[in-house]
């Protein structure tokens, strides 16, 4: 009676089946498993290249971050790392309220146009005024400039419901081409490039002549302030009742047009001041591509770190690494600088996103297949190495520490908003 | 033969979500199934795992006595075997032949095709034998339709699909889109969907949910005849009376786990609440006499209309009663959600408003009111009061002191309070000091934020209160712990996420929190959807608690018994219109289905 007969029936060897509560454990022991496999795979990426240079690879890498003979490097790694979490902490509310804001590369470039413009007519009229004057003017336009950039689209997201992702995107494009058409206004030889200038420049302020050194202050200053922002305020509670739910969001009484918007002067404050860090503090020049990308990796460092403070760091300075590591040992085997670097960090990133896969999902293959021994020699390799992993997070009480810290936590705040009553 | 067996059928979530644990039963052909269990017993996974839904992790199925291997619904059907699921995958701008032939493969007409042989056959031989020629009218006819059956045509497929209704009692137009179509048609679009594809064992997940008393017995009437016809059906379901009234046998399933087997005339409904629940439990829900009964807030024709311009709402007016549970029936989606939120100040309403009535508030005295010798005199006079209540005179204190008094608030007036709540935003209506609780339908998305832990959800509420920049996290944390303790939620502690509790255990927490504020007008739709025995008794007493300390309550529910045994007085909505507010204690339980399909027909 059945329709067996008629029909051939295909046996699918495999199933794929959702995880559910998984610990923060494993979670992070795929993690790290991931990542262990895209420094490797960058390694032998590199071989590839130029072969028989897989131990020097890692060698060189190692001197792109720390040099011994010259702490520059090491501050130039720092700052990468520490722009990018900025910019992932500009984002990261914005995400949180599911405002997905892909406009960082534009505020920070709009930013980084301000401050030069500023900077540049200072040099021009030769006015040797005060530099800490200067400075302050080019932070306090460059952060207005990046709050109009990101208002906008907020603006029209709250009122008229606009699709937010599309406008932030082609917001970033007017900066570029702004930043274009105003070089070609200032420098009048017709070249595009842009004189190193002068005045201005953040590390003369106050006769600190170490490199990078007031960019890390800002980036230290800004993220603690920020972690506080989004844990311990009304505002930043209310920015994930509404990204959790704007139905709930209603229902408590919350004004969500006045809290999208507010969000997003904040976004669009931090990243016009990364376009001033990344002008005053470090280029002292001006080019279309200024940015360089930074606010796009910035989005994917916010995402993988799940706008969990912790996790950003971790995957800002990895990313550092990638960037400041690979590329100097690129370069040293003769492989094209920025082309490599960016290669390997988009490997990185598409393993790192990979993992989500075995996060969510479990592969289960059926007991009579073919498949099952090989399947299960895998299985049992990483099943091993994640062991060692787990192992080891065991042993410097990782998570045991992280969870006696929370009730402490909760004291402390509660200490806190008594003194403010 | 048994139709479908199952063999130690298990099925997990993650690794503590066991949905089916060692599921062993078979279900003869020809007979009605009632597989019972509370929610989250299993069923439906169960059910999920033989159509194709879900892989099991572990265990056989056999149908007809042949191990079968179902990837998916589209297999189920192979085996003859359909699921009307409890949302209806219906393409609404489409006809009912156009939904019913979606989907639908080449191989699938061949099958229809030698289905239809199968059937006309051996009537065409009998014909032949009867020395009919072959040129036949009624043999072109019958060779016809096979040939009909094998391919793609409306009209055809149309004719296919009255034929079935003629023959089972189903009541539907082919032509009719289903947009225009009532939640009881759709449903019985669904079950010919799935008979055209020659379903001999139809399985339906909560069925009745959706339909009036009347609409029930009408689906009772088709499944009986389907059994008549020699289907085996299976209807997943809580509700104990309706086991009785139509099943042959009933499967109990407890915790995933395989309770017991019993056929339905040789038991009744407490015995199969002990075996569903696994211990006693008394079904009585009890309900005290109204005290002190004043009206507390006026609903005055309002009318609300969705974005798409159809009427939600349609003048609906009446009185909602302190030391009250009005109870509000009707079929889903008469316009129950839209009311409750134009209370809350969620939606926009028109036409009329909606004033509350607070008796005797108590407001302190201001001098931007009074002045000072006029306070003197109306104290003299006994207007006023302290602020534990008692009587209080200031006309013989010195000036300087009552005016300290009065900024200190102590001087306090009881004041009839009537406050016109049309237009006023959720957030405007805290502020004017309307304690209004709510306890939305959809509890996730709209009461509580599942991301969030417990304590988090308390704070949803009162994070505002306190000046500065910073929220206080110690006052929800009491609350989290009083509600864990007092309404006995299941949940590792505090600070776990609601959207990894269960659903008796998020309603708890919600009903705990918008019970906490001591409201004035409490509001809760469908409290209980979802939840097993104990935690709606539960829920059912905390209401019966707020009607007893004086809180108006607006319960919107979908099981009519629960309501009639519950409520004060039953508030009827058909099609967005008040159909009637009845006294449940003088009407039957039809009256109330009756009124609940009238519509505005009644207008008229």
């Amino acid at each position: 009676m059945t329709r067996t007969e008629t029909r051939k029936h295909f046996k699918m060897p495999i199933h794929v089946v959702k995880k559910l509560d998984l610990s923060k454990k494993s979670y992070w022991t795929i993690k790290v498993v991931g990542i262990l496999i895209a420094f490797l795979l960058s390694g032998l990426l590199c071989t590839i290249f130029a072969p028989g240079t897989f131990v020097t690879y890692y060698e060189k890498m190692a001197y792109g971050i720390i040099n011994p003979k010259n702490y520059e490097t090491f501050m130039l790694f720092l700052e990468t790392a520490g722009l990018l979490l900025l910019i992932a902490f500009a984002l990261a509310p914005a995400f949180k309220m599911k405002f997905w804001n892909i406009g960082a590369e534009g505020q920070i470039s709009i930013g980084c146009l301000v401050t030069a413009g500023i900077m540049f007519h200072m040099t021009k009229t030769g006015d040797n005024s005060n530099q800490l004057l200067v400075v302050s003017l080019c932070l306090l336009f460059s952060v207005l400039a990046g709050i109009i950039w990101a208002l906008i689209p907020a603006l029209f997201k709250a009122f008229f419901n606009t699709n937010e992702t599309l406008f932030t995107l082609m917001m970033n494009y007017v900066a570029i081409t702004l930043i274009s058409i105003f070089i070609s206004i200032w420098i009048k030889s017709g070249s595009q490039a842009f004189p190193s200038i002068h005045e201005g420049q953040l590390e003369d302020l106050f006769g600190m002549k170490i490199k990078y050194l007031w960019n890390l202050i800002f980036v230290v200053v800004i993220v603690a302030l920020m972690i506080v922002y989004l844990k311990k305020t009304k505002h930043g509670y209310e920015l994930s009742v509404v990204g959790a739910s704007l139905n709930t969001a209603r229902y408590v009484g919350i004004n969500t047009k006045k809290v999208i918007i507010r969000t997003m002067i904040l976004s669009g404050a931090i990243c016009g001041l990364v376009g001033f860090l990344l002008v005053s503090g470090h280029e002292h020049s001006l080019n279309p591509g200024i940015a360089n990308g930074r606010g796009f990796t910035g989005v994917l460092v916010a995402w993988l770190g799940q706008f969990e403070p912790a996790s950003m760091v971790l995957y800002a300075v990895l990313v550092a690494m990638f960037q400041c590591g690979s590329g100097k040992a690129a370069s040293y085997v003769g492989i094209s600088r920025a082309e490599f670097s960016a290669i390997v960090t988009g490997m990185f990133f598409l393993i790192i996103i990979a993992t989500e896969f075995f996060i969510n999902y479990k592969v289960l293959v059926k007991e009579d297949s073919k498949l099952k021994p090989v399947v299960d020699k895998i299985n049992n390799f990483f099943s091993k190495v994640g062991g060692a992993i787990s192992r080891f997070f065991d042993k410097i009480n990782f998570f045991k520490k992280l969870k006696k810290k929370k009730p402490k936590d909760v004291q402390q705040t509660s200490k806190e908003s008594e003194e403010d009553k | 033969m048994d139709a479908i067996r199952f063999e130690n059928i298990t099925k997990t979530f993650g690794k503590k979500v066991v949905a089916s644990n060692n599921v062993s039963f078979s279900i003869e052909k020809g007979k009605i199934y009632s597989l019972l269990g509370e929610n989250g017993s299993g069923k439906t996974s169960l059910m999920n795992v033989l159509v194709g839904i879900y892989k099991q992790d572990s265990g056989k199925i056999y149908v007809n006595g042949e191990e079968v291997e179902i990837n998916s619904p589209k297999d189920a059907y192979k085996y003859r075997i359909g699921m009307i699921h409890q949302h209806f995958k219906l393409v609404n701008v489409f006809t009912a032949t156009e939904n019913v032939l979606l989907g639908l493969t080449r191989s699938d007409y061949k099958q229809f095709a030698k289905d239809q042989e199968d059937i006309n056959g051996p009537l065409i031989q009998n014909l032949l034998d009867q020395g009919a020629s072959k040129n036949d009218k009624e043999v072109k006819r019958l060779r016809k339709e096979i040939k009909d059956a094998g391919r793609f045509n409306i009209k055809s497929a149309a004719r296919r699909i009255t034929a079935i209704c003629d023959k089972y009692g189903f009541q539907i137009d082919p032509y009719q889109k289903v947009y225009d179509m009532s939640v009881s048609q759709k449903q019985t679009l669904e079950i010919v969907k799935s008979l055209y594809r020659g379903t001999d064992i139809l399985i339906l997940d909560e069925p009745t949910a959706v339909l009036t008393p009347q609409e029930t017995k009408q689906l009772f009437n088709v499944l009986r005849n389907m059994r008549a016809n020699g289907k085996t059906v299976i209807i997943i379901t809580h509700k104990l009376n309706e086991v009785m009234e139509i099943s042959d046998k009933v499967v109990v399933l407890r915790k995933g786990e395989y309770a017991g087997e019993v056929e339905t005339k040789n038991t009744n409904e407490k015995e199969l609440t002990n075996l569903m629940v696994g211990r006693k439990v008394d079904l009585q829900i009890k309900r005290s006499t109204p005290k002190n009964v004043e009206n507390r807030l006026f609903i005055n024709n309002i009318s609300v209309t969705n974005i798409d311009g159809t009427v939600a709402l349609d003048n609906a007016s009446f009185v909602l009663r302190s030391g009250e549970i009005l109870g509000v029936a009707g079929i889903s989606g008469s316009g129950q959600k839209e009311l409750l939120e134009a209370i809350a100040g969620l939606r926009r309403y028109h036409g009329g408003d909606i004033i509350f009535h607070n008796p005797k508030k108590e407001k302190p005295v201001t001098l931007f009111h009074h002045s000072i010798a006029k306070i003197k005199r109306m104290s003299k006079e006994g207007f006023f009061h302290d602020k534990n209540g008692n009587k209080l005179d200031v006309s013989n204190t010195p000036n300087k002191i009552v005016e300290e008094m009065v900024k200190n608030e102590e001087i306090i007036f009881y004041d009839d309070e009537i406050i016109d709540l049309k237009d006023k935003k959720p957030i405007e209506i805290r502020n004017l000091g309307i304690k209004l609780s709510f306890v939305p339908e959809d509890r996730l998305g709209m009461g509580l934020v599942g991301s969030m832990d417990i304590v988090d959800n308390m704070m949803l509420r009162s994070y505002r209160k306190g000046k500065g920049l910073f929220f206080s996290r110690e006052k929800p944390q009491q609350l989290a712990e009083e509600i864990v303790d007092e309404l006995e939620v299941v949940t590792p502690n505090i600070h776990t996420k609601v959207g990894k509790l269960s659903g008796g255990n998020i309603q708890k927490i919600l009903v705990g929190r918008e019970i906490s504020s001591s409201p004035k007008v409490f509001m809760a739709a469908y409290p209980v959807r979802g939840l097993d025995i104990n935690s709606s008794y539960l829920i059912y007493d905390l209401l019966n608690q707020q009607k007893e300390r004086g809180t108006a309550v607006l319960f919107v529910g979908e099981d009519l018994d629960v309501l009639m045994a519950l409520s004060d007085r039953i508030l009827v909505l058909s099609q967005g219109k008040v159909a009637g507010i009845v006294d449940p204690r003088q009407v039957s339980k039809e009256d109330v289905g009756l009124l609940m399909t009238k519509g505005g027909h009644n207008n008229d």
